[in-house]
């Protein structure tokens, strides 16, 4: 391989993780607002809400992403929706993630000691203010790291994209190993993109725990 | 609802569903003892083997199982290694959840207080019987749920080897979706039983966390 | 409980020698020196910090120890000296087996959460010294018997409370048949109400004779129980005696004023 060659390769396989970090970022967005969403019916809506978000949450957490994105991407034609791959992917895997957010962040704001609860009405606080004011920001903190947890589960699992015949990362060193046939590599140096993406997430969760214990 | 096309094709998707829980006891079977190399190594006297172990171990989390398994299957032949479809599938998940289930391990051990080894050692125990016989039985019993939600992803991740055409379960709905007009029902058929396996795995778990209860000290 | 109590001999059973431990700096044993005679009840007193329990566990030497040497019953405990004056780690195997003649008791008790009461007895006797399951059995429910927890025996320790963990915890200990039972701290993480059941355990174990090692905060207990006294403040034993005569006549002005303060306390 020339040198040429080996740079060419490497831009390639740098649009192709661009790609993956671009819908790493949509499933992660829409996954945090539907998490929220599912958690807060969960802890603190009408019975019955909460129950169908429970029954959500096991759904898609015992179905195979893979198998969703297929069955969307199949299905939705026939429903007359004829949205775009990376949308699909967006939507679909926001929604399987978000099943996962939810339970991170039902986890972080049931960790919130009760007392603070008492606290927060003792002064006079109403539900929503003693929310947003006191409960939120001690979850958030609790919530951090499992949350890049998902988020570094998440990325992981856009590599899924490339078979329902998606342009991503995996795909552009497919398309590198079968130019080059030089396949080894070209799978290796894919790896090596999502090994710098994911442990700079991992650092980060490390980062936060570490920060947080000294709290 | 087209349900004539499902039940004609019923043992299609048997088959599929069983290599699916083939592959996931493989899997399992690898990454349990897998995780237990992982684990000793991990907590080695030896700095170099626990430094090899940790690199191991996030290498494994931070990159994708669909990778892993393509390196193996396509990547390892140009080197005149060949595995069939199946055997690089069982194995790349056996690594890939040696790392996550020898984490599991570890963090049941040291979970474990410190004093319970000593309370046993000032008995006279060796340290090996010790691990064996006073923190090993206590760890299983703390590691057995956290296995479990493993046990379900890993259940999860055989979908994956659909993509280098194993029969299993995805495979098989992909042959279907590709036969015929009958998207919805193939897709809500697949995922019951995909539910179907993991709520028969979560059973299982509860049934072995009710009979092996973890106590307090 | 015959096979416990020695004949008195002129040897005695525990020797410790100069005995010296360093953490880093600071020295938390310093040249500290005791004997124990077979049937003798030796209680270390002294303010939190003072050595007491890190020398109880340099006898079964769960701590290790860098300077003297302590024996029990002539055998040299975990270190080996080398004619050249070095000193040498002894094997895993013949620390276990001297560790096997030493009960101890701990302040948390230690029970293994995952077995039973009588298993929990009958664990170590078993699998450390390979005996038959059946008179270890008899042996250990005879001892529940004394503490007064036969009706527990399939009770798991997160089931009882705490002065009864305790009880069972030196049960378990004494189904050992050691030669030498260390108790350190073993009513401290006890509520207060359930602190005499087993202070009367360990009187009855010593009208028993048992021969036993006693960390504690127990004044009253401790004059009443033992035999000997011995008193430690900085790493340093300062004075051992008589119990009467360390109560009632201590010489050195830091056991005086430990004394005073501990009187003063309890009369609040």
């Amino acid at each position: 391989m020339t040198t040429a060659m080996l740079m060419s390769s490497g831009m390639y396989l740098a649009q192709g993780a661009l790609v993956t970090i671009g819908l790493s970022l949509g499933i992660i967005a829409v996954a945090t607002v539907a998490g929220m969403l599912l958690a807060l019916l969960r802890l603190y809506s009408w019975k019955p809400l909460g129950l169908l978000a429970a029954a959500y949450g096991l759904v898609a957490r015992g179905v195979p992403l893979l198998v969703l994105l297929i069955g969307s991407y199949f299905s939705l034609p026939y429903l007359g929706l004829d949205l775009p791959l990376w949308l699909v992917v967006v939507l679909v895997g926001g929604l399987y993630f978000g099943a996962y957010v939810a339970e991170v962040f039902r986890a972080a704001l049931a960790a919130v000691p009760r007392t603070q609860w008492d606290a927060g009405r003792a002064l006079g606080m109403r539900r929503v203010q003693l929310f947003t004011i006191v409960i939120l920001p001690q979850a958030r903190r609790l919530s951090l790291p499992p949350y890049l947890n998902v988020a570094l589960v998440a990325v992981k699992n856009t590599s899924l994209v490339s078979a329902i015949g998606g342009w991503e990362l995996v795909a552009a060193g497919r398309e590198i190993g079968e130019r080059t046939m030089e396949i080894l590599p070209a799978y290796l140096a894919v790896a090596a993109f999502y090994f710098v993406i994911c442990f700079s997430i991992s650092q980060i969760g490390r980062h936060v725990e570490k920060k947080m214990r000294y709290v | 609802m087209n349900l004539a096309f499902i039940l004609n094709n019923a043992p299609l998707l048997m088959e599929g569903a069983a290599m699916t829980v083939a592959l996931a006891i493989g899997a399992l079977l690898g990454a349990t003892l897998g995780g237990g190399v992982v684990a000793f190594l991990r907590m080695s006297r030896h700095a170099p083997l626990r430094y090899v172990a940790t690199g191991f171990v996030e290498i494994m989390r931070n990159t994708p199982i669909l990778v892993q398994i393509f390196v193996l299957y396509f990547g390892l032949p140009t080197l005149g290694v060949h595995m069939s479809a199946f055997t690089s599938a069982v194995l790349a998940m056996s690594l890939q959840n040696s790392a996550y289930i020898g984490e599991i391990y570890r963090a049941g051990l040291v979970s474990i207080h410190p004093r319970q080894r000593e309370a046993a050692l000032a008995l006279g125990m060796m340290p090996g019987m010790a691990l064996r016989v006073i923190l090993l039985p206590q760890a299983l019993r703390r590691v057995l749920p956290p296995l479990g939600n493993q046990l379900i992803i890993i259940i999860k991740d055989t979908s994956v080897a659909s993509t280098i055409a194993v029969a299993e379960l995805t495979q098989a709905s992909k042959l279907l979706l590709d036969r015929s007009a009958a998207p919805y029902e193939t897709f809500l058929t697949v995922a019951l039983i995909y539910l179907a396996i993991s709520a028969g795995v979560a059973g299982v778990l509860k049934l072995a966390e009710w009979r092996y209860p973890v106590r307090a000290s | 409980m015959s096979d416990l109590t020695s004949p008195a001999t002129s040897e005695p059973l525990v020797v410790i020698d100069r005995v010296g431990k360093s953490f880093g700096a600071v020295d938390v044993l310093k040249e500290v020196s005791l004997t124990v005679a077979a049937g003798d009840v030796l209680s270390l007193i002294g303010p939190s910090g003072s050595g007491k329990t890190t020398l109880l566990r340099c006898v079964n030497y769960l701590e290790t120890y860098e300077r003297g040497l302590i024996t029990i019953a002539g055998e040299t405990v975990g270190i080996e000296p080398l004619p050249d004056g070095r000193r040498r780690r002894k094997s895993d195997r013949q620390i276990a087996a001297l560790r096997a003649q030493v009960g101890m008791v701990f302040q948390h008790y230690n029970l293994f959460p995952h077995l039973d009461v009588l298993e929990n007895l009958t664990v170590a006797p078993c699998r450390v010294h390979g005996e038959a399951p059946g008179p270890v059995r008899e042996r250990a429910l005879a001892l529940l018997e004394q503490v007064g927890l036969a009706d527990k025996r399939h009770r798991y320790p997160s089931e009882l409370s705490g002065g009864q963990q305790q009880r069972v915890a030196i049960a378990r200990a004494l189904t050992m048949q050691p030669r030498l039972l260390l108790l350190d701290e073993v009513t401290s993480a006890l509520d207060p109400e359930l602190v005499g059941e087993v202070l009367d355990v360990i009187t009855s174990l010593a009208a028993d004779g048992i021969t036993m090692m006693i960390v504690t905060h127990e004044m009253a207990f401790a004059r009443e129980v033992s035999t000997s006294v011995a008193f430690m403040a900085d790493g340093r034993l300062i004075e051992s005696g008589a119990p009467e005569a360390i109560f009632e006549a201590p010489d050195h002005e830091r056991l005086r004023s430990f004394m005073q303060r501990y009187r003063a306390g309890n009369q609040l």
